[in-house]
């Protein structure tokens, strides 16, 4: 069977070390005296259709897990363990038996309303008074809610056993797993509950992984006084009742900018620039036959170093430049001039020319001059072949046989194929379909809105697009509340323009720099905005992880030539 | 080199050498399905340890009709990766060992890098065949993403040939231009 040109999944494989060491492992689990496979226990074997996923976001009042509601429909609902210091575990494997879970919750204390909702409702709101709990020991809980690969579990119990398994996890004593084990994702106090308190639960099926009914989410509230019962009414069109979670699980986009420009300042620079593409009369389009994509780009990467070499290495040649993760690591950005050229095929001609290295402390850069200026380790002489152009900076030339998806000249001409109406656009990089009235646009800050944020961000960062489908782009961009935005942002190549970010989770973000003068992308980047990432990298915030900025891009007959310089000196010996 | 066949007697017997050679035949065709199913390098390698523990504590169950082992262990990769959750559990401990060791060491960035693509090549790449509801999705992305044959999806899915094939045409007509060329060629290449 042959088979057509897909991406090159080598680099995410396991190598032959690796392979080798991954079998071992195995064998010894399963041989004799191996911890082997357990049979399942009891309560695994009723088929919960919950465990927790990686978001265990702690944040205030939300906390973020996912019910996945995948599995056989023979499990129960949901199960009532016994909890060490006193109190109720519950463990929610599916959306049903809302009255058997009232129940529960009021045998353990917890006057509630439980509402399992087909896909696409929510409750009317509001339905009850919301209220708060002051917890022992201090602070309050108002509500939450509940998403994520993964399920939801309710503890009953006191507030103090709780805190104390959260001070365990939190110091590392206890591991995530046990601390999913030892306590609930949520913990609910009977005794800081005022008797005309209640918990108002509702939850609904949601799209996950391309299952369109393969999660679900839960939102947990506290009322005062009488709830009334829920009317079911369609969720809004941010697909996810607002609730702010990724369709991964993940924590949502908060969009970051000056709070300062209103929303009418930034629809203004986006219309701006839908006008810059729109009067645009380049016509891009892929390579013919014979023909290659130029493609130049500033690619700024943070990466480790130790001062004193003495990373992983030969003693005649030690190692400065060290895995980012490397405890001991420094931090420094890296950056590469990157230029590529693209045949129809998919081959490329890679030319890599390191630029200077920035240290985020003189210290630091004193430290590597002494060292005698190590070169990062891809420029290492001695681990790869590097040259030298004509003004000394080390140079890496060669041919990429991996075949770039998002190169593939199809994929272009499918952009060629979307939609140039903003709405249209819109509607379609969210997978829907328009309908006869208009649909409104998520806010950035809702999953959908965030999402779509993103993907028209990329589809304007691609090389080849036309005027008109970066005028709807950036038009659909302006009709969407809520977005992160700044003026006067330099992207790697010092160049100024707007930009459009948000952090996503622990300190990282996203960024993308553009001249609203031009329409072009200067630079997309993933960033270092704030805690745990400043701390975690000793960058300062405001330090790209990885950045591209984009240079130059075009059309050109050989590996010889770049677009500015036809029939200029030769950069590559070999054409793809 | 002894067959599937041979290897997988061994392994019903609790020849545990034998289950690694059959690992180490197979991991990297599991795991590169693996990962075009969830899109996510950790996800992936979690499940494709999952896969070979699967196949271990069914092995008494599990019987071979070609020689091949392929359709059984993707034909388990499917339903882990589906209930992925659900087996990690059982297999809390093993996956721990399995995945501390032979890390890729993360030093070189233009690996990194390549992985980074790699991983977005995959998410876009996927996107079309995991949007689809699940029977169609379960057959479109055997056919896509691994070697396997009609015959053979049939097999790792416990389906019908003929199911494969109707389940097959409704992707296509879902799909329309999104249907992935890959597949696309491979139904006038292999009568039925």
């Amino acid at each position: 069977v042959t088979k057509s040109k897909k991406p090159d999944l080598s680099p995410l494989l396991p190598d032959d070390t690796t392979l080798k060491a991954r079998r071992s492992a195995l064998v010894d689990a399963v041989g004799p005296g191996g911890q082997g496979p357990q049979p399942a226990s009891a309560w695994r074997r009723r088929g919960p259709r919950l465990a927790l996923g990686a978001a265990t976001a702690l944040a205030a009042i939300a906390i973020a897990l996912i019910v996945s509601a995948g599995g056989d429909n023979s499990s129960k609902a949901f199960a009532v363990e016994p909890q060490p210091g006193g109190g109720v575990t519950i463990k929610i494997y599916s959306l049903e038996d809302a009255s058997g879970l009232e129940a529960a919750l009021g045998e353990a204390g917890i006057h509630s309303q439980v509402t399992w909702l087909p896909a696409g409702k929510v409750c009317r709101e509001p339905h009850y008074k919301p209220s708060v709990v002051h917890l022992p020991g201090g602070g309050t809980f108002g509500g939450m809610s509940m998403g994520g690969p993964g399920g939801v579990t309710i503890g009953i119990g006191s507030t103090k056993a709780w805190r104390e398994s959260f001070g365990k996890h939190m110091r590392g004593e206890i591991s995530d797993e046990e601390m999913r084990n030892s306590v609930a994702n949520i913990n609910l106090d009977p005794e800081a509950f005022r008797p005309d308190q209640s918990v108002v639960l509702s939850g609904t099926p949601v799209p996950y992984d391309g299952d369109p009914e393969g999660g679900s989410i839960t939102k947990m509230g506290v009322a005062e006084g009488p709830v009334e019962p829920c009317e079911q009414v369609p969720a809004p069109p941010s697909g996810f009742g607002g609730f702010g979670l990724s369709e991964g699980g993940g924590s949502g986009y908060v969009p970051r900018g000056n709070a300062a420009l209103g929303q009418a300042a930034i629809a203004a620079d986006l219309r701006q620039a839908a006008n810059s593409a729109e009067a645009s009369a380049t016509v891009e389009v892929p390579p013919g036959p014979g023909q290659l994509l130029y493609e130049k780009t500033k690619v700024s990467q943070l990466q480790g170093w130790l001062p004193k070499g003495d990373g992983k290495g030969s003693k005649t040649n030690p190692r400065y430049f060290v895995p980012i993760n490397d405890p001991r690591a420094r931090y420094a950005l890296v950056p590469t001039l990157k230029e590529v050229w693209t045949a129809p095929d998919g081959k490329t001609q890679v030319r890599e020319t390191l630029g200077r290295v920035k240290f985020f402390s003189d210290t630091d850069q004193r430290h590597w001059e002494e060292a005698g200026s190590p070169p990062p380790f891809a420029y290492d002489p001695s681990e790869h072949e590097v040259g030298h152009d004509s003004s000394g900076r080390p140079v890496k030339d060669f041919a990429s046989k991996a075949f770039r998806g998002r190169r593939e000249f199809s994929y272009m001409s499918r952009l060629s194929q979307l939609p140039t109406e903003p709405e249209a656009l819109r509607l379609a990089v969210e997978h829907r379909r328009g309908g006869s009235s208009p649909v409104a646009p998520s806010p950035a800050d809702s999953v959908r809105g965030g999402a779509t944020v993103e993907r028209l961000l990329e589809i304007l960062s691609e090389p080849i697009t036309s005027p008109a489908l970066r005028a709807a782009a950036f038009n659909a961009l302006a009709e969407i509340p809520g977005i992160g935005f700044e003026r006067d942002v330099a992207d790697g190549a010092g160049r100024k323009g707007d930009a459009i970010s948000w952090v996503r989770e622990r300190g990282f973000g996203r960024r993308f720099v553009f001249d609203p003068h031009t329409s072009k992308i200067l630079a997309q980047a993933e960033m270092i905005f704030g805690p745990k990432a400043t701390d975690e990298y000793g960058a300062p915030a405001g330090t790209p992880y990885r950045e591209t900025a984009y240079l130059q891009s075009g059309i050109v007959d050989s590996t010889h030539e770049r677009p500015d310089e036809r029939n200029g000196e030769p950069v590559a010996t070999t054409a793809p | 080199m002894a067959g599937d066949l041979q290897l997988w007697e061994r392994v019903c017997s609790g020849d545990a050498e034998a289950f690694g050679d059959l690992y180490e035949r197979h991991a990297r065709a599991v795991q590169s399905y693996c990962l075009w199913r969830t899109a996510d390098l950790q996800a992936a390698e979690d499940a494709t340890a999952t896969v070979f523990l699967e196949a271990w504590r069914k092995r008494r169950r599990l019987t071979l009709s070609t020689d091949s082992t392929a359709p059984l262990l993707l034909g388990i990769a499917n339903n882990v990766v589906r209930r992925q959750w659900r087996s990690q559990r059982r297999y809390r401990d093993a996956l721990e060992r399995v995945r501390n060791v032979g890390q890729t060491p993360n030093d070189l960035e233009a690996e990194a890098i390549a992985r980074v693509d790699a991983i977005r090549q995959l998410r876009e790449g996927g996107e079309a065949i995991r949007a689809l509801p699940r029977r169609e999705r379960e057959v479109l992305a055997l056919l896509a993403w691994s070697d396997l044959s009609y015959g053979e999806i049939a097999e790792a899915l416990g389906l019908p040939v003929g199911t494969v094939r109707s389940r097959l045409a409704r992707a296509r007509a879902r799909l329309g231009d999104a249907f992935p060329d890959a597949t696309a060629a491979r139904p006038a290449e292999e009568p039925l």
